[in-house]
């Protein structure tokens, strides 16, 4: 063996042990690095939060002074894209790493590596924005950082510099992760598992990373113009030198909308895996979910435009934009009909995953109706950039992202840590969060067409916005006091919660075959399937269409050494020096720069040699 | 279990309900900014379309969640429930039957939708058969209004006449702002390349709050403005004042202020002799760019004839104007007089009591 | 039956396949490198926009009809561009029928060809600068031209580095004799540029004409691959030897996607940024 693989360079000593700190840091294992993702978005989670209830304490009464103008600019802008980026992308990325392999019965993803790299760079891009906040001035331009607000006179701090570079470093690691889960879906389905047979959260991971690899470029080089405006002295969106600003509006909201569906999606795709479940039956309609799923991605890229109503592109591009956008309701239409036919007929039991999985429903239902409101241009335009919209996407991304991802880890968390978190204290954060959630955002309908705009750090008395106010803030304490109680939940379940076992849903999925937590080669046999509810085949073997295969396999082979990648310093190592570049781009000190970009090659280099299975020594 | 939350229930309906009273208390005709009781045909339009769209909503809603929330209640699961439900994995009919009905609801928007697309389109014919021209240019953080068939310059309050077509075009001179006034009309952003073209009709007197509606930078919260709908006859006084050239200013503390209002470099952004001529304003916006020390500033020619300024937030009067000038700070964070003028940036050139004393005398005789 | 010939195969064997196989038989790299070049067109189709939407805004600065007028240069960079894809082609002939050192050649030739691209991209934007006066901050047309062909440029060094990397990763590894390269690449090389066949030492003289050469070649591309050896007839060295083989023509297969990718990349922007430019207008 060890005449054909690469010799290890002699820089840094191939790390051998997964114990301890350095076993986390140098880990290529796909479960630990979505445990990563999880904990480091949970903790951006808590920035986030931390800074919507400051502006709603900002906002509680006329005429507030609590912060000045140029903090809550910032406040807004932190919290659009510490939640957009720091908290749903990864948090779907962390169950998507979790899960993946699992659910294709595979034992990890195509490029673990990679997969390692894509975390560090995140965190990297993470921190390099909250890095802002102590250097003096965090972004204030908003998380869609309408150009020429952004350009150096109107802009002259470094904040824009932080948001630019950290989005860019964000953006890298979304690519390679979708390209990872990408390849992963296409190439390590395990035995019998056709398309149709993946689990329904796998097709949407596999939709979703799609959505990535073909609207984060459009971002990335409307921020590379943006950069060279801000460096090099060009002009794209400066009016006085003939840049458009509108550009800069069509390149963010063909990435941006995208997103939107890179957001909800993933949530989608659990809530998806747990109402058959609660619901003792399958997923209604599976292929129509799927081909929905397909058409809401695709259509994805043809309604940006809904975003500019008001921009005035004229009477046929907002009657084509309008329709596109009505059209989008249809396929979500399905989606909600498909979930609430899965549980009609059923034997609901409602556990707190169950709960937080119709609370999904329920809520984003509201968030798509109040959608299909501003597609039609004329109504939009009274509509727009109030506190409507705010109403509207938080249904959409709260209502629906935040509950389906929590109703993801009260449904996930056993097999994550091996024990159960407390059902009650579950259930108890459910209604305190669904009622916190609808006394924060409904009346937010109702002050956003009474006109209130969005990003405005105060407004006087006579608006009579006050009383609406008042009570948005006391609703937003609410739904910030349930998530400690998620938090405590999750401490008392460390402190000895009860044991998971391997399958406390009665799921129907491969990853509840296996122990909680899984073991690091996740399979001791990779399996076979014969329908997209392997592990259900197996409890009713006579209700399955095809009786699923004997492991015959399993008792010829016993238990044998099952070889997996090994851990590498490359990925953090690499990300460090992409983030010190971008420090060193930020303020101009180009030694530095260049040095951390030499950094980046050489780590190149020395990752292309590290073969991916370390030589074992026999 | 179902038990176990039933006292839940009557406090979530107490709770929507106190939700709902506040929410209907929320909104009254005298909310200066409602789109729920419009002035004119444009925002009629516009509330007519959001209202048929809003019942269809409620119907829809009223469907969906009653579906959703029967089949919970109806199929809990009982403790005596060991077999396994009917496996169900589909239903064509019914699959295909919930992807045509939403097709069917949305066409009943859709068309409206067009109709008033359409029919916003173009302004409607005025009556006398020459609408009203205004340019309306946004500048951080406030609105100048340009009348060209009259020869009119002004700021911060927009006058017009009641029943005529009002059409205007609207640029900006630095960054993205987007110009609405709730019961007249919908939002139209404003650019600084490309011009864009609006209208409204306003049915009554009155005045009409509006306001910037796209994020603009840190006064964005205080770049108001106010459309005065009047008569005929009280627009055409009106117009008349605002052509009057300027007054030589009284004797006494306000010519010491006229002087202090030359020496002061206040002259190099404001205009207090008649209408800024042809490019000075856009002269100044570029020279802010190109780190300058001037910006676009109001026009200050007929100053007092204004009920408010520092974007119609605060009332014209002898106390107001001299906290301004004070700090303009005071009223509006960030704003360009406080960065850039030399009477706040240098501690030497500060404006003493005095000489606040006369620059508001000075001003408050602009009329 | 391939799980029957599970059950009796080699246990080690058999967990050296399983790291290999995959769903669609297709190596993780080479899906990898099709979904990265999906995205590639996004960032690409972004920059192309952007060019359009800026092509006519030349402020005081030359427009484009003038600055294009001339395309003799760089329709012989696309000239030149367009023949590397056609070599690369042959490096990876050469590669699959385990001929390294041609290989070697071809994909050395191929990054000459990027080279000799980047050289004249070089001369292209000094003559711009210096002689039509045209930077970045000139215009927005110059500005979104010199990103998107910039782009472009760095594309093609990363493709050069890459082809380089490949050769050294296989020159350079422990099992290859080190032959000076005045022995092994030089000759090689030479022989392409005069048009005489390398004698080998000891070799007796046989006319090899070109032509045949290039005609097996495209016999080979349409034959069909030799059939694997039945599995229970491998030993695991044997197995891992072949795919260390077979990873090693993946290695230039990947950079040939690539490289192939950002030929016709250009192919678009030459169209796209100087023919309508030069043809148009006036």
């Amino acid at each position: 063996m060890a005449t054909i693989a690469y010799p290890i360079p002699g820089i840094l000593r191939r790390p051998t042990s997964t114990a301890g700190v350095w076993g986390w840091i140098t880990t290529v294992d796909a479960k630990r690095i979505g445990v990563l993702y999880g904990v480091t978005a949970l903790i951006f989670l808590i920035s986030g939060g931390a800074a919507a209830l400051v502006m709603r304490l900002q906002l509680a009464a006329p005429d507030n002074t609590l912060v000045s103008a140029g903090t809550y600019n910032a406040l807004f802008t932190m919290h659009g894209t510490v939640m957009v980026f720091l908290f749903i992308m990864p948090i779907n990325a962390a169950f998507a790493n979790f899960l993946l392999p699992l659910m294709l019965g595979a034992r990890d993803v195509a490029f673990p590596r990679l997969n390692a790299l894509s975390y560090w760079l995140f965190l990297g891009g993470g921190l390099l924005l909250h890095l802002s906040f102590l250097t003096g001035g965090a972004p204030d331009a908003g998380w869609f950082s309408y150009a020429n607000l952004t350009e150096k006179p109107y802009s002259p701090g470094h904040g824009i510099d932080y948001w630019i570079l950290s989005l860019q470093i964000l953006g890298a690691a979304s690519i390679m992760s979708s390209l990872n889960f990408i390849v992963t879906i296409i190439n390590m389905r395990c035995k019998g598992m056709s398309f149709m047979r993946m689990p329904i959260f796998v097709w949407i991971v596999f939709i979703v990373s799609f959505l990535l690899i073909f609207s984060m470029p459009v971002i990335a080089i409307a921020l590379v113009l943006l950069t060279a405006d801000r460096f090099a002295g060009s002009h794209f969106f400066f009016a006085s030198g003939g840049g458009d600003p509108i550009l800069w509006q069509h390149l963010f909201w063909i990435f941006g909308h995208p997103e939107v569906y890179i957001l909800i999606l993933p949530p989608m795709g659990m809530v998806s895996e747990i109402i058959p479940v609660f619901s003792r039956k399958p997923l209604f309609g599976y292929r129509a979910m799927v081909l929905a799923s397909v058409f809401i991605a695709i259509t994805g890229f043809a309604v940006w435009s809904h975003h500019m109503f008001s921009v005035g592109l004229g009477p046929i591009a907002n009657t084509y934009f309008a329709t596109a956008t009505m059209l989008v309701a249809v396929p979500t239409g399905v989606k909600i009909f498909n979930w609430i036919a899965t549980v009609w007929g059923g034997q609901v039991s409602l556990k707190s995953p169950m709960l937080f999985a119709l609370g999904f429903v329920g809520l984003f239902t509201i968030g798509g109706i109040s959608g299909v409101m501003h597609s039609s241009p004329p109504s939009d335009l009274q509509q727009t950039d109030t506190y409507f919209i705010v109403a509207h996407f938080h249904y959409v991304l709260f209502g629906g992202g935040m509950f389906g991802i929590m109703g993801g880890i009260y449904y996930w968390f056993p097999k994550i840590t091996g024990r159960m978190l407390s059902d009650g204290l579950g259930k108890l954060h459910f209604w305190l969060m669904f009622i916190g959630f609808n006394v924060t955002f409904f009346p937010m309908h109702f002050v956003g067409l009474n006109g209130m705009p969005r990003r405005i750090y105060t407004y006087t008395e006579d608006m009579n916005f006050g009383a609406l106010n008042m009570l948005e803030t006391v609703g937003s304490f609410i739904m910030g006091a349930s998530f400690l109680i998620l938090a405590y939940n999750m401490w008392k379940s460390f402190q000895g919660g009860e044991k998971a076992g391997n399958d406390p849903w009665d799921a129907n999925t491969l990853e509840w075959s296996i122990a909680s937590p899984p073991p690091e080669h996740n399979f001791d046999e990779i399996p076979e399937v014969r329908s997209e509810r392997p592990l259900f085949d197996q409890k009713h073997p006579e209700l399955a269409h095809h009786p699923p295969a004997a492991h015959a396999a399993a008792a010829h082979h016993g238990h044998r050494h099952i070889h997996l990648p090994a851990p590498s310093y490359w990925p953090v190592i690499m990300a460090a020096a992409v983030t010190i570049a971008a420090i060193g781009l930020i303020y101009k000190n180009y030694p530095v720069f260049g040095i951390a970009l030499g950094m980046v090659i050489v780590t190149l280099y020395a990752w292309v040699k590290e073969p991916v299975f370390a030589e074992t020594k026999e | 279990m179902g038990l176990r939350y039933a006292p839940l229930r009557p406090l979530l309906f107490v709770l929507a309900g106190a939700l709902l009273i506040l929410v209907i208390a929320g909104c009254s005709s005298t909310d200066p900014q409602s789109t729920f009781y419009p002035k004119g045909p444009a925002a009629r339009d516009q509330l007519n379309l959001f209202l048929l769209i809003f019942w269809l909503a409620v119907a829809v809603f009223v469907v969906v969640e009653g579906a959703l929330l029967y089949a919970v209640i109806r199929f809990r699961r009982r403790k005596d429930q060991t077999e396994l439900p009917k496996q169900v994995h589909g239903n064509n009919k019914l699959e295909i039957a919930w992807t045509i009905l939403p097709v069917i609801v949305l066409a009943v928007i859709a068309i409206p939708t067009y109709i008033t697309i359409h029919k916003q389109k173009d302004p409607p014919p005025d009556p006398t058969g020459k609408p009203i021209m205004v340019d309306v240019v946004g500048h951080q953080w406030w609105w100048e209004f340009k009348y060209p068939e009259l020869g009119i310059v002004t700021a911060t309050e927009m006058h017009i006449p009641v029943g005529r077509t009002v059409t205007f075009t609207l640029f900006s001179d630095d960054v993205v702002h987007s110009f609405w006034v709730p019961k007249l009309a919908g939002k139209t952003d404003v650019f600084p390349l490309q011009v864009n073209e609006g209208w409204f009709v306003a049915d009554e007197p009155g005045t009409y709050f509006g306001l910037c509606a796209e994020l603009c930078g840190l006064s964005h919260a205080q770049m108001r403005f106010k459309v005065v709908a009047q008569t005929q006859a009280d627009f055409d006084a009106w117009i008349a004042a605002q052509k009057a050239p300027p007054a030589p200013a009284p004797a006494g503390l306000a010519a010491r202020g006229a002087t202090l209002f030359a020496t002061k470099e206040c002259v190099l952004c404001h205009t207090n002799t008649g209408p800024d001529g042809e490019g000075v304003q856009a002269s100044r916006a570029r020279a802010f760019e190109n780190g300058g020390k001037a910006f676009a500033a109001p026009n200050l020619t007929h100053f007092a004839t204004r009920k408010t300024f520092a974007g119609s937030i605060v009332d014209t009067n002898g106390e107001s104007l001299a906290k301004w000038l004070l700090n303009p700070d005071n009223y509006k964070p960030g704003n360009r007089m406080a960065q850039l003028a030399s009477v706040y940036t240098d501690p030497a050139k500060q404006l003493t009591r005095d000489e606040i004393d006369a620059l508001v005398a000075y001003l408050l005789s602009r009329n | 039956m391939a799980q029957q010939a599970a059950q009796h195969m080699d246990p080690a064997l058999a967990e050296a396949m399983e790291h290999d196989h995959t769903s669609t038989g297709q190596p993780h790299r080479k899906v990898l490198m099709w979904a990265f070049l999906g995205s590639e067109c996004m960032f690409f189709g972004a920059l192309i926009g952007a060019f359009l939407v800026y092509q006519n805004s030349h402020a005081a600065g030359p427009d484009r009809h003038e600055v294009f007028s001339k395309i003799f240069l760089v329709s012989i960079m696309a000239f030149v561009l367009l023949l590397s894809s056609f070599t690369m082609v042959l490096g990876l002939a050469a590669a699959r029928r385990g001929d390294q050192k041609m290989m070697t050649v071809w994909l050395l030739v191929t990054a000459f060809c990027g080279l000799f691209f980047i050289g004249s991209q070089g001369y292209e934007f000094y003559t711009f600068v210096n002689t039509d006066h045209m930077t970045p901050r000139t215009s927005n047309f110059a500005a979104s031209f010199m990103i998107l062909t910039g782009f472009h440029g760095a594309h093609v060094t990363g493709g050069i580095i890459w082809l380089v990397s490949v050769v050294l990763l296989v020159r350079l590894h422990p099992s290859q004799k080190k032959l000076p390269i005045t022995k092994t690449m030089l000759p090689k090389f030479l022989s392409i540029l005069s048009g005489i066949p390398q004698r080998q030492e000891g070799e007796t003289l046989e006319p090899r004409p070109r032509h045949r050469r290039f005609t097996a070649f495209v016999r080979r591309q349409f034959q069909a691959p030799a059939p694997a050896a039945p599995v229970t007839s491998l030993s695991v060295e044997e197995y891992k030897a072949r795919h260390l083989a077979e990873e090693r023509i993946l290695n230039v297969e990947i950079v040939g996607l690539y490289w192939h990718f950002v030929d016709i990349v250009w192919v678009v922007i030459f169209t796209v940024v100087y023919l309508f430019s030069a043809g148009a207008g006036k």
